[in-house]
């Protein structure tokens, strides 16, 4: 089984100069320590090096260190490393979540972050990586040849691992609910207490494949747009998550205010 | 509790400001249509007259004390009131509206309620001076109305004080019949008494009797009665007419104003000092002397030809009340007869002289610059009210989508725990998508506004060439008045 791999293609170097010509989109694919030549994703998240936004990301990765380390106490059934970024509507900016809480957790000592694009209406986190057009997901799911390192591309940025959406399939939602894909879940959380496994969702009002992921997923993490995201959408995101992928409480979803201003942020980290 | 308040208007105003564009759009309609409204107000013009109501015409002077005065006649407040009654005004209304005459009777009222609340009467102090204004956006239409209630007033001001002295009349005509009546019967009863005891016949009239206490042909009574009998009547003085002259005059004012009249008060407090003066005066007067001690005993004599003639005092006081009761009839009687004759020289002179009382001193004139409306603060007011409804739209919409400003918000209605906050970087969104979707609207709300503005200008040009003509037809109008005189 192709989901017990728990080796993820890793580049030859970590060559500083390769990276940022990597990020620059100059660079298209590097050798990997298995010999072969494969896509990097560039990972771009502007400001994240701003102090305040760095701290932000940080704060809501130790809320979800926390929460993993409690529903692993717990022995929950669906695994708490696996994050489930998701909002009730569209563009309230979940890939820029998933980036951030990546390249956040990107800072932990032995941590793995893999993220997948699940959004298969607006698969943006593929493209902002230049992973558009590659082995994905779906293509993962519905071809039983295609192995996990097919899928799991390195990117720019070390310890953090893309996997994007993949060509277009009508059953994608039937896909994502099988066990094909609870098994890749597994695999990428093989090898590690850090392996961090972050899905970058559609909207739950707009992607029925949002709500099979939820019943993978160990935390449900709700992006919430400021003076965006509208009560009425919020209700009936979660109502749908409660009907379909089990009880919707407070320990299985947390919430994140996304597009406020640096004045509502509890982090006060004065801007570079 | 500042706090949380604080926040609250903290998070209103960022709610409102997610909609900015909504409050601009509707500020930005209501503006405009509140401009295009205040600018197609049409010009308000205010017609006015005035009259002096002369209370110094040559024949009040020559009538002075012998006819009645009216001092209310000039006072503004009177004139309002007793003018701008629906029994004044529904004439106008009936005079200067074609359609008064289908008018059933609300909407007679309501017409009457309109033109009363227009109609504004000032007094210039205590000159006699008294102007009509009334406000109108048809100038002719003012003058005549202010035309109509001028000979209104005067008409009405003559017919009314012609009126009140008619019932005044009236009155004391009443009066006089009843004094009449009850001084025939006061001589019946003195003829009567008279019959009965003639020995009164010789008693000196409305004179203090002479008391003696001899012995020769007296009547012993008790001092009591006697003290009751040489009670001396009222001598009829200049006080008493006074004090006859003072209640005729209440009595007539009466008829027309209240008790607490300021005029009525005046002359109830003259009618109490002439009283008072009046009391002096009878106890000043010389009384008759009477003996004292309860035991000790009198005799009234009275001298009869030769001799004396004793009478007996009870006879005495009664005889003496009935002279008492006949002169103060007699004298409220004359009295009364005067103010009558007063009366009809009051009427005579309104007859002769009503309408000189009344001098028109300015024609109903409607000068050529309108008072109105006051377009700069409407302007005002409506920016405001664009203001206040551009909030309210934002607010309206705010509530209605129901987004979240604040984490605080967003965990209180969830119950889940926000672990976080994400500042808002606009090089994280490409952007394209709302700019975009903002092109349509802005350029909407850009067209809006320009072509607002052209209307606008449109009517303010509209406006000021209206207004031009007004003053051209104005000055016209003078040129030719000038020519024709």
């Amino acid at each position: 089984m192709h989901a017990k791999s728990p080796f993820l293609p890793t580049l030859v170097g970590t060559d500083p100069a390769a990276v940022s010509a990597a990020n620059g989109g100059q660079v298209e694919k590097l050798e990997t320590r298995g010999g072969e030549l494969k896509t990097i994703g560039a990972v771009r998240t502007p400001h994240f090096d701003d102090s305040q936004t760095r701290e932000e990301f940080r704060a809501i990765k130790r809320h979800l260190m926390t929460r993993i380390q409690a529903g692993r106490r717990r022995n929950d059934r669906n695994d708490p490393r696996t994050i489930l970024v998701t909002s009730a509507s569209p563009r309230d900016g979940k890939t820029t979540v998933s980036i951030g809480l990546a390249m956040s957790f990107m800072f932990e000592r032995d941590c793995r972050v893999v993220l997948i694009d699940t959004d298969m209406r607006n698969p943006d986190l593929s493209r902002r990586m230049h992973l558009d057009g590659e082995l994905g997901l779906l293509d993962f799911l519905e071809n039983d040849e295609i192995e996990i390192n097919d899928i799991v591309y390195p990117t720019s940025v070390r310890g953090v691992y893309a996997v994007p959406a993949g060509g277009p399939r009508v059953a994608a939602p039937e896909l994502i609910a099988s066990d094909r894909m609870r098994d890749l879940l597994n695999a990428l959380h093989a090898g590690g207490e850090k392996h961090i496994v972050i899905v970058d969702s559609g909207s739950i009002l707009s992607c029925s494949e949002t709500v099979s992921l939820a019943s993978h997923a160990g935390q449900i993490l709700l992006v919430a747009a400021k003076g965006q995201t509208k009560r009425a959408d919020i209700d009936e995101g979660l109502g749908i998550l409660h009907r379909q992928s089990g009880p919707i409480d407070e320990t299985r979803v947390v919430v994140v205010m996304n597009k406020t201003d640096h004045s509502q942020s509890p982090v006060r980290y004065s801007r570079r | 509790m500042i706090t949380q308040l604080l926040n609250l208007i903290y998070d209103e105003g960022q709610r409102l400001w997610y909609y900015r564009w909504t409050f601009v759009m509707a500020a930005t309609v209501v503006l405009c249509g509140a401009a295009l409204y205040v600018l197609q107000l049409p010009d308000v013009y205010d017609a006015w007259a005035q009259v002096l109501v002369n209370k110094d015409t040559t024949l009040a002077a020559a009538t002075q004390g012998v006819a009645l005065a009216h001092p209310d006649d000039g006072n503004a407040v009177v004139v309002q009131k007793t003018l701008l009654s629906d029994q004044n005004l529904t004439p106008v209304i009936r005079q200067l509206d074609p359609a008064a005459a289908t008018m059933n009777d609300a909407a007679m009222a309501r017409a009457v309620a309109r033109l009363k609340s227009r109609i504004h009467i000032t007094s210039d102090g205590d000159d006699g001076f008294i102007e009509f204004h009334y406000a109108d956006t048809d100038p002719v239409h003012a003058r005549n109305v202010v035309r109509a209630v001028l000979n209104a007033f005067i008409s009405g001001s003559v017919d009314r004080n012609k009126k009140a002295l008619d019932d005044t009349a009236t009155f004391l005509d009443q009066q006089i019949a009843s004094y009449q009546t009850m001084l025939s019967d006061s001589q019946s009863k003195l003829t009567d008494f008279r019959k009965q005891h003639p020995g009164v016949s010789l008693l000196p009239n409305a004179a203090p009797l002479p008391l003696d206490t001899g012995d020769m042909g007296t009547t012993t009574i008790t001092a009591p009665a006697a003290a009751r009998a040489v009670a001396a009547p009222p001598a009829a003085t200049a006080s008493s007419e006074r004090v006859a002259q003072l209640q005729a005059q209440i009595a007539n004012l009466r008829t027309q104003y209240t008790d607490n009249y300021p005029d009525v008060v005046t002359a109830r407090r003259q009618l109490e000092i002439a009283q008072a003066e009046r009391s002096r005066e009878l106890a000043n007067a010389p009384a008759p002397t009477i003996a004292s001690g309860p035991t000790q005993r009198r005799v009234v004599r009275v001298r009869r030809g030769p001799g004396f003639v004793a009478i007996a005092p009870d006879i005495q006081a009664q005889w003496q009340d009935l002279q008492r009761n006949d002169e103060v009839l007699h004298l409220n009687y004359e009295q009364l007869v005067a103010r009558r004759e007063a009366t009809r020289m009051s009427l005579a002179m309104y007859s002769a002289d009503g309408s000189n009382k009344y001098q028109v001193t300015r024609t109903p004139v409607v000068p050529p610059s309108p008072i109105g409306p006051n377009r700069g603060l409407y302007l005002v007011l409506g920016f405001l009210a664009a203001g206040a409804a551009g909030l309210g739209a934002a607010y309206l919409r705010g509530a209605m989508n129901g987004v979240f400003v604040s984490p605080r918000e967003l965990e209180e209605a969830f119950r889940l725990p926000v672990i976080g906050t994400v500042s808002w970087e606009p090089a994280w969104d490409n952007g394209e998508t709302r700019r975009v979707s903002r092109v349509p609207m802005i350029a909407g709300a850009s067209l809006a506004v320009v072509l607002v503005l052209a209307s606008v200008m449109a009517a303010s040009i509209s406006d000021v060439g209206r207004f031009g003509s007004t003053v051209l037809t104005n000055v016209a109008s003078m040129l030719n008045q000038t020519r024709d005189r």
